[in-house]
């Protein structure tokens, strides 16, 4: 009885086929049934002897109520008699469930208007979002300023070690190689007007004017900024948030503030090292390239290389610094969902951050130009 | 508005969900001091967000929740008067389990570190985790965190605790002596408890006053002692809810 699925034999009943089925029907028999069904001569009804069958697997049955009801689709029928009573009950087990197709989600269409009403929409949260966090964040700092002890001072250290020094092999070798880069690229051109000497004042501005702030807070967004909004995330959606709120914990004084301000001392302090390690890598280039001696770069860095330019790059890194830590914690507050709520949180954070990071430096640049710091 | 005398959570017409949805509707009862007292319903009906919104983490459409000795707890400050514990019991996951009971008595007692480390020894000891203070939440079974969970709930020493889901996920023998737990802080303590769940053996076994919470409803289905309502509700639905051996299902072979 619960042997190999077959079909014992085939009888013509008046206008109806009957198939007497044997067996036991799973779901890797239906396509063999299917086109035995299929090939019978139309019209008439089929009808499916069940006597024979020793187990009919649930999701064969369902099958077969849906072949039924194509076939009424289409003005045939398929019908069934008999059977013992387990197959029987797995087919009333299913009889009267809904067609599957009309459970289907609608098409979503949507035009232009109303992807643009959406984004539009999508927007104005964002910003009512970006408003909170902000407005959380400063009572969070007056509160702060008024009764220091609440915050979380002894958290600062491990989140300064985790942003800072564990990301301080990566940035030193990554503003190294493009010291190195900027020496050997700017040579190229200089060389052809007998004018080598300025590599050194080329490497050494680019360096704390523009590139060593920025790379370091790429490097501190991929790596910080991720890394906080997933640890925040996957706080919120474990419930520990709201734990902490319940034991009389603001959350922006015991996880958002620390973190900005680990972010806002570490960046600048990355920037010194990478200033000073990509002039070194432009410096290496420049004596193995182009014959230059050292002291004579250093001079060359010495007299072009004002104390406002390192500023200009400090101040840059302080504002990139906090932006990172504050748009991280902001993503990672408004984790919603599981595992993959955070993914999002995550990537969203790296972006938002890139994006930014790119917008200030133009905003600042133009400051700095329009009121002459460091120009 | 004062809550009533002998009453620990007052809660009046109450609504809660969102503008254009609401989930429940001008919800109205209280919890005696000193009693258990459950917020019971299928999947869905809303017993989550209601346990939200009496501790304060969301704001309600209308009506408010009073808690004695807090008032408002929405707007409640300072030391907190009231314990929860989380459905995924909200331990923070990077701090050990000392560390975890050790941060709330940091911030809002003056007591010396040995004189804490005596308090969540204690405390620990209290749950059944005496010797488990120096583990990860992640090193500890489920059972345990939940336990864990309750341990720093209680840490404040607060009159009222709430508890969501505190069974959830455990198997029979870990639930029952959960249950235990909770029966014995009851007692020992004289702790009101506020506990979601939809544990019939827990109810069974804990619960002294209850409110049946329904979707179709948007509101409470039926108040009273579980055990008095599993047989005398003239509701269907009710028994059905508390005797779910009786509804007839489909014999599958």
């Amino acid at each position: 009885m619960e042997g190999v699925f077959r079909i014992a034999c085939r009888e013509s009943q008046g206008e109806a086929e009957v198939l007497f089925l044997e067996g036991r029907l799973g779901l890797e028999d239906l396509p063999w049934l299917r086109r035995e069904l299929g090939g019978l001569p139309p019209p008439g009804d089929r009808v499916l002897d069940l006597g024979g069958l020793g187990v009919l697997e649930a999701g064969a049955a369902a099958v077969l109520l849906r072949w039924q009801a194509e076939a009424a689709a289409a003005g045939r029928r398929l019908l069934w008699r008999g059977g013992p009573p387990p197959v029987r009950g797995i087919l009333d087990l299913h009889e009267g469930l809904p067609d599957p197709r009309a459970l289907r989600p609608a098409p979503c269409r949507r035009g232009m208007l109303d992807t643009l009403g959406r984004a539009t929409l999508q927007l104005v949260r964002d910003c009512g979002e970006i408003l909170a966090f902000t407005g959380a964040l400063t009572r969070a700092v007056l509160r702060t300023l008024r009764r220091p002890s609440e915050m979380q001072w002894r958290g600062i250290g491990g989140l300064v070690n985790r942003a800072g020094m564990d990301a301080l092999p990566i940035v030193l070798l990554i503003n190294f190689l493009i010291g190195m880069i900027m020496s050997f690229q700017s040579a190229v051109q200089l060389l052809k007007f007998g004018a080598t000497v300025y590599v050194a004042d080329i490497v050494s501005l680019s360096m704390a004017r523009e590139l060593g702030p920025f790379m370091v807070a790429v490097i501190v967004a991929g790596r910080s900024g991720a890394g906080f909004a997933a640890e925040l995330g996957t706080m919120k959606v474990q419930e520990e948030i709201d734990a902490l709120r319940t034991l009389g914990f603001d959350p922006y004084t015991f996880l958002v503030l620390p973190r900005i301000l680990a972010l806002a001392f570490v960046v600048p302090l990355l920037t010194v090292l990478a200033v000073a390690v990509g002039t070194l890598g432009g410096m290496v280039t420049a004596v193995a390239r182009l014959d230059m001696a050292p002291a004579a770069w250093w001079n060359e860095v010495h007299s072009t290389m004002s104390g406002w330019d390192l500023c200009g790059g400090l101040i840059k890194a302080l504002v990139f610094g906090a932006t990172i830590g504050s748009v991280a914690c902001m993503r990672g507050l408004a984790t919603r969902g599981g595992a993959e709520g955070v993914g999002r949180s995550t990537t969203s954070t790296v972006v938002t951050i890139l994006f930014l990071l790119v917008l200030l430096d133009a905003v600042i640049t133009a400051l700095f130009f329009q009121f002459e710091i460091g120009m | 508005m004062k809550v009533e005398p002998g009453v620990a959570v007052q809660v009046v017409g109450l609504s809660v969900g969102w503008s254009q949805e609401p989930l429940l509707v001008d919800l109205s009862f209280e919890v005696r001091r000193g009693s258990i007292f459950a917020i019971l319903g299928g999947s869905g009906s809303g017993k989550s967000t209601l346990f939200r919104h009496l501790i304060g983490l969301e704001a309600p459409l209308t009506g408010r929740v009073e808690i004695a000795g807090v008032g408002d707890p929405l707007q409640a400050r300072g030391r907190p008067r009231f314990g929860v514990l989380f459905q995924s019991s909200g331990l923070l996951g990077s701090w050990t389990l000392g560390a975890n009971l050790e941060l709330p008595l940091r911030r809002w007692t003056a007591l010396e570190p040995e004189e804490r480390e005596a308090v969540v020894c204690a405390r620990l000891g209290q749950v059944g985790l005496c010797g488990y203070q120096n583990h990860l939440p992640a090193e500890l079974s489920g059972g345990m965190r939940k336990r864990g969970g309750i341990a720093r709930a209680l840490v404040l020493d607060p009159e009222l605790v709430f508890l969501d889901e505190p069974g959830a996920g455990l198997d029979p023998v870990t639930a029952a002596q959960l249950d235990d737990l909770i029966l014995t802080l009851n007692r020992n303590l004289g702790l009101t408890v506020v506990l979601v769940t939809h544990e019939l053996a827990s109810i069974e076994r804990l619960v002294e006053d209850c409110i049946l919470l329904d979707r179709e409803e948007k509101g409470i289905l039926a108040r009273g002692d579980p055990r008095q309502l599993r047989v005398e509700s003239p509701d269907p639905r009710v028994r059905a809810f508390f005797q779910p051996e009786t509804l007839s299902t489909p014999a599958v072979p």
